[in-house]
């Protein structure tokens, strides 16, 4: 796992699978949705964050 | 204003990272690494909804890298997106969504892309959408 974790961390490359890149997308827009659905707004948030660096 | 020149150092910078995915199909770890771990720092700093966001990011790339399905500058590029550009990493997201579908129908489902570009393309757009919200 920490090798993968290392290998990952150092990768160079820059290449998406589209079938991934689909599923991916998915995962982390439900997810995103998921916050919302439950009364966090993660993104309005983060700008806030964001905004105050 | 500080969030501009921030919003401005992520853009030159997924410029930069773009351009080398175009040409080589790979970024160098000097223009991931350590950008990535700022981002890192900065979300355990900050703790609560950034960490986590950065977190899910990393997590949802990492496995993704380990089944072969994408590189790891593109997760390291969209987990920085995450915590300083979070408009930007929405769109990129949504863009890359898109793209992705479109690569897998027209060219089979083991079909690779550049994904910086697609990630610099949602930070671009989210430019005016900032604007336009105030933000």
């Amino acid at each position: 796992m920490f090798e993968k974790i290392k290998l990952f961390l150092l990768s160079r490359e820059a290449n998406d699978m589209g079938e991934y890149a689909v599923v991916g997308a998915l995962i982390l827009l439900v997810a995103l949705a998921g916050f919302q659905a439950l009364g966090i707004n993660i993104l309005g948030k983060i700008m806030q964050v964001a905004s105050g660096i | 204003m500080t969030a501009w020149l921030v919003t401005g150092a992520v853009m030159v910078w997924l410029v930069v990272c773009a351009v080398y995915d175009i040409r080589t199909r790979s970024v160098p770890n000097i223009l991931t690494i350590p950008p990535f771990a700022l981002a890192g720092l900065w979300a355990v700093w900050q703790g609560g909804i950034t960490l986590w966001l950065f977190g899910l990011v990393f997590v949802v790339m990492f496995f993704s890298f380990w089944k072969g399905g994408t590189g790891g500058a593109d997760g390291k590029v969209l987990a920085t997106m995450a915590v300083f550009m979070p408009a930007g990493f929405l769109l990129a997201v949504v863009l890359r969504l898109l793209v992705g579908a479109g690569v897998w129908l027209r060219h089979g489902r083991t079909a690779r892309f550049p994904a910086v570009p697609v990630f610099a393309a949602g930070a671009f757009l989210s430019i005016p959408v900032q604007i336009i919200s105030g933000g």
